[in-house]
């Protein structure tokens, strides 16, 4: 059964498609539902969102994108990290990190 | 992101806006086709998949805006929207669009170029000497006796040796005197009198000026003992001579007579270490001045002549330079027993500063000073001008903007809007102005002998003035159309309740006013212009001759003036020769007044220019003496100097009554001598006679024999023109010593002046035509949107009865009405400035009738004004109320 979707949380779309893209390049399609199947349908990004984020983070030189074709043989738009992207992707964790910390600390107050 | 890279991406956004936009596209339909093809996979119909897929990815447009938002392209789409925009509402305008980009080009294109041309005149190097920071001038300053003023004087080669000692603060010291010689080469194929600088060996080493050919002079300090025969030539001299450059070094050319091998060629534009009107066309070495000057051995250490200028050593300031040269040319001996208890002094100042004391060189100064608040002032007419009429047009949209308000446009995309129209207008008058500039620039560049370059800084100063006067004004308007809700811009933009901007009509008095200034100080030149350039009487033009002598091939002024004097008797025998007398000349500006009474009732000094004559003089020309006698030889000693005054300067002095016999002082001499001067008056000559009339008063005397002793007047009996031929042969026969530089009628000489004369009218016109052309201009803008603004109350006007004529004199009288105030405001203001000028030596024109000429610029303008408001006006006439009443 699928689980009910969650709204994104402000400012973790770049963390997420940073994340992903890190783990394997892909194009903007693959990309949403990635992030459907990795969140067990809890987060749904739609296009409206993801492709200002790509066109963001591609002028902001975080990540690249290149024509190629896909193993289906088609010609998809394939994003992936820069070295720039891989520096704000580790910043973004750490700091992700310490706010769920923190957050989780609140929390667990009784 | 760092401001470069966000500058890479948006220029990236600029070239790559198709190509991005390609991709996005491409991409989009990619992602919807694979999702089309996922649910058709679980069994959907390809149908209901494509709409399936659609209302998954969302509405397609919005998104694509978003992602072009995000990329930072949009602007570049709103930015071609906005001036396609501008263009339909200029197109739609014109007129206003054509009048504010006129302005904006004729401002930017005259004040630049007037701008250049100080900037040339004044600041610059000479045309290619390199812009160094340690060039310096020495100037020389003497006293007279102590407590008098400072004279400028030149340098001894002694005190130039003495300068050059002191290395500590001159890295090197050159200097240069000016002489006319007799250019040839050894078969006397091409004689011709030229300009030439003697200078010191070090001359073109120390200003850093490269020659184009030739290894140069052999520059050592001091002067060697034996003379060198060497002579540096300009390009143009090279080139006339010898067909180019390189052909002329090694070859030899003649210098009065005297054999001086070629050195080295000047680059093209190269004039001397100062420019100079009279281009100098060969350098010779200083030591061979005696020799070529034909003068005594001795001048370099007996007489001051040297221009000098230094390169100072590094880190020193001219004013410890200042001190140096003072402590070194106060100690110096006098060269003269005549110059024995004077004061000497010297000032180290740029290249091309002015000189340090108060004198003749003045008037330059002033000339400079009128030329920038000219140029001030336009820039002031034009720019006011332009806000003007900006704000006008913004002010008859308000209707527009407030729709567009309550039509949901944000305040930043109607100011952006009208930023884009501002700016498109700005360019293009920028453009024009350019345009203009280069073309004035070049117009100057040859009528004037100027060698002046396009100079990038007074552009872009005044284009970034005038382009920013343009941009503001035409946002405030904006902002503030834009500050209140669009229900209150709505409410106050009804066409016929239109609030006239009371900003508008300070400007256009702003600008007339400005004007003022400007043509009162145009008229003035253009009267002095034409008051001094009537044409002569044919009787005089055609049977008098001028002929003057080169003084450089003659030895010292006494063996000069005997020549010429031997000359003259000699021609005088002639048959056809009516007389011949020696040319005048002017000795002194001093200024003068009543001697015989007390100092209480003498009278205000009255400036004239003190003039050396000889008898007769006044009757060769048919000048009447009106009272009196002519001056006489009998005059030329004695006590008081007899004089012959013009008639300007007796009305001015006595009034009507009688002047012969009365006395004059001189109160203060321009040259700063303090001795005071006694002139008794014997006559009174017809000063309007056209070939005597002057801008200046004018004393003629006799005493000591100061008229001038290179150039005679000659009358004949018949017609002087063919004489001329018959003249040169008896002048090679007689006098082989001298050289006549030029032997014409006067018909000729005063149709050389003539042509001066109309330059310069043509170029004071230009500038009058061109202030008055901006003035009305700005006036009939106002008036005409005015009009325009305010149909729909000339309609209800018309409609209720008034009379449309009626209707035509309101704007009429509202046009005159600013013009009259802004002329109370500026004329009075002008002529004070005309006066105080006037009286304190700035401007000189002692003939001018500053309360005329405030007259005629006031009604010159007001008639301008009055056409300038009549034209729009009658527009209010031809309103049809129907169609008026009905588009509202």
């Amino acid at each position: 059964m699928a689980a009910t979707p969650a709204p994104l949380l402000q400012g973790t779309l770049d963390l997420i498609v940073l994340q992903l893209l890190r783990a394997e390049p892909t194009n903007g399609y693959d990309l949403t539902l990635r992030i459907q199947a990795i969140s067990r349908d809890v987060l749904q990004v739609n296009a409206g969102s993801l492709y200002p984020a790509l066109y963001r983070l591609e002028e902001q030189g975080l990540i690249r994108g290149q024509w190629r074709e896909t193993h289906t043989g088609r010609r998809a738009k394939i994003y992936s990290l820069t070295v720039a992207g891989r520096k704000r992707l580790a910043d973004q964790r750490a700091s992700w990190a310490r706010f769920s910390a923190a957050l989780a600390a609140i929390l667990d107050t009784t | 992101m760092n401001a470069i890279r966000w500058l890479i991406f948006r220029l990236r956004a600029i070239v790559r806006h198709r190509a991005l936009e390609r991709d996005m596209q491409e991409e989009m339909r990619e992602h919807l086709a694979r999702a089309t093809e996922r649910f058709v996979a679980r069994g959907m119909s390809p149908a209901h998949a494509r709409a399936a897929a659609r209302r998954e990815f969302g509405h397609l447009t919005v998104i694509q805006e978003q992602a072009r938002d995000s990329r930072g392209a949009r602007w570049v789409d709103a930015l071609v929207a906005d001036v396609r925009f501008a263009l339909r509402y200029f197109a739609r305008k014109p007129l206003t669009a054509a009048t504010i980009v006129t302005v904006l080009a004729l401002g930017i294109g005259a004040n630049s170029a007037i701008f250049t041309v100080m900037d040339a005149v004044f600041r610059r190097p000479a045309p290619a000497v390199p812009d160094d920071k340690s060039h310096a001038r020495i100037y020389g300053l003497e006293q007279t006796t102590r407590g008098s003023r400072w004279q400028l004087r030149n340098f001894s080669y002694p005190e130039l040796t003495q300068l050059a000692e002191r290395l500590e603060t001159f890295a090197e010291v050159a200097g240069w005197t000016t002489q006319d010689i007799v250019l040839d080469l050894a078969d006397s194929s091409i004689t011709r009198e030229v300009s030439a600088e003697f200078v010191t060996p070090n001359f073109f080493t120390t200003l850093g000026v490269r020659l184009v050919a030739g290894p140069g002079l052999a520059p050592h300090l001091p002067l060697p003992t034996t003379p060198d025969p060497a002579a540096v030539i300009s390009f143009s001299m090279a080139e006339e001579l010898f067909e180019s450059a390189a052909h002329a070094v090694g070859r030899q050319i003649f210098a009065n007579d005297i054999a001086l091998r070629v050195v080295g060629v000047a680059s093209p534009r190269f004039q001397g270490a100062i420019p100079n009107s009279r281009r100098p066309s060969i350098w010779i070495p200083l030591s061979m001045r005696a020799e070529v000057g034909r003068s005594s051995p001795l001048w370099l250490t007996d007489s001051a002549h040297l221009s000098v200028f230094a390169r100072l050593a590094p880190n020193v300031k001219t004013q410890d330079a200042s001190a140096i040269a003072r402590n070194v040319v106060s100690r110096m001996l006098p060269d003269t027993l005549a110059r024995a208890g004077a004061v000497r002094s010297a000032e180290v100042t740029g290249l091309r500063a002015p000189p340090p004391t108060r004198g003749i060189e003045r008037e330059e100064v002033a000339i400079a000073i009128a030329a920038g608040i000219i140029g001030l002032l336009i820039l002031a007419v034009a720019c006011t001008n332009v806000s003007a009429l900006v704000v006008a047009a913004a002010v008859g949209r308000r209707h527009e903007i407030a729709v567009r308000l309550a039509q949901g446009a944000s305040r930043g995309r109607l100011v952006r809007q009208l930023l884009t129209e501002s700016s498109l207008l700005a360019i293009t008058g920028g453009a024009l102005g350019l345009v203009l500039y280069w073309w004035l620039i070049r117009f100057v560049a040859s009528s004037a002998n100027l060698d002046i370059m396009p100079d990038i800084t007074s552009l872009t100063f005044t284009m970034l003035f005038a382009l920013g006067t343009g941009l503001v004004f035409g946002l405030a308007p904006a902002m503030h159309a834009t500050r209140t809700g669009p229900a209150v811009a709505l409410r106050d933009s009804g066409g016929g309740t239109a609030s006239r901007s009371r900003l508008q009509r300070v400007f256009v008095i702003a600008q007339i006013a400005c004007s003022q200034p400007l043509l009162v100080m145009l008229a003035l030149v253009l009267s002095v212009t034409i008051r001094t350039r009537a044409p002569l009487p044919p009787d005089v033009a055609e049977h008098v001759i001028t002929a003057w002598f080169w003084p450089a091939a003659v030895g010292d002024t006494v063996q000069r003036r005997q020549l010429v004097d031997s000359l003259r008797r000699r021609v005088a025998t002639l048959p056809g020769v009516a007389s011949v007398v020696p040319e005048v000349s002017p000795i002194d500006f001093c200024a003068v007044r009543l001697a015989s009474t007390g100092a209480t009732d003498a009278g205000d000094p009255v400036p004239v220019l003190l003039t050396g004559a000889y008898p007769g003089y006044f009757d060769l020309l048919g000048a009447r003496i009106l009272l009196g006698r002519d001056v006489s030889l009998a005059d030329t000693a004695g006590g008081d100097q007899s004089v012959v005054v013009g008639s300007d300067a007796a009305r001015r002095i006595w009034g009507d009554s009688n002047p012969i016999g009365q006395r004059l002082a001189s109160v203060e001499r321009r040259d700063g001598k303090t001795d005071s001067l006694h002139f008794v008056v014997v006559g009174v000559v017809d000063a309007t006679h056209p070939a005597i009339v002057s801008q200046n008063m004018k004393l003629y005397t006799a005493h000591g024999k100061q008229w001038s002793a290179v150039a005679f007047l000659l009358r004949s009996h018949g017609p002087a023109q063919p004489f001329l031929s018959e003249l040169h042969t008896f002048f090679r026969g007689h006098a082989r010593s001298l050289t006549v530089n030029g032997l014409q009628t006067l018909a000729m000489t005063h149709a050389e002046e003539l042509r001066e004369a109309r330059l310069m009218a043509a170029a004071t016109l230009g500038a009058a035509v061109l202030a008055l052309l901006l003035a009305s201009l700005g006036l009939y803008g106002v008036v005409s949107l005015a009009v325009g603004q305010r149909m729909r109350e000339i309609g209800i006007r018309i409609a209720v009865g008034a009379l449309p004529r009626r209707v035509a004199t309101m704007f009429f009288s509202s046009g005159v009405r600013l013009s009259a105030i802004a002329l109370l405001i500026g004329l009075p203001v002008s002529l004070v400035a005309v006066r105080l000028g006037l009286s304190e030596g700035v401007l000189i024109a002692p003939k001018a009738n500053v309360w005329l000429i405030g007259a005629g610029t006031a009604g010159v303008m007001m008639l301008l004004a009055s056409v300038a408001s009549w034209w729009p006006a009658r527009r209010a006439v031809r309103v049809d109320p129907v169609v008026t009443l009905r588009v509202d």
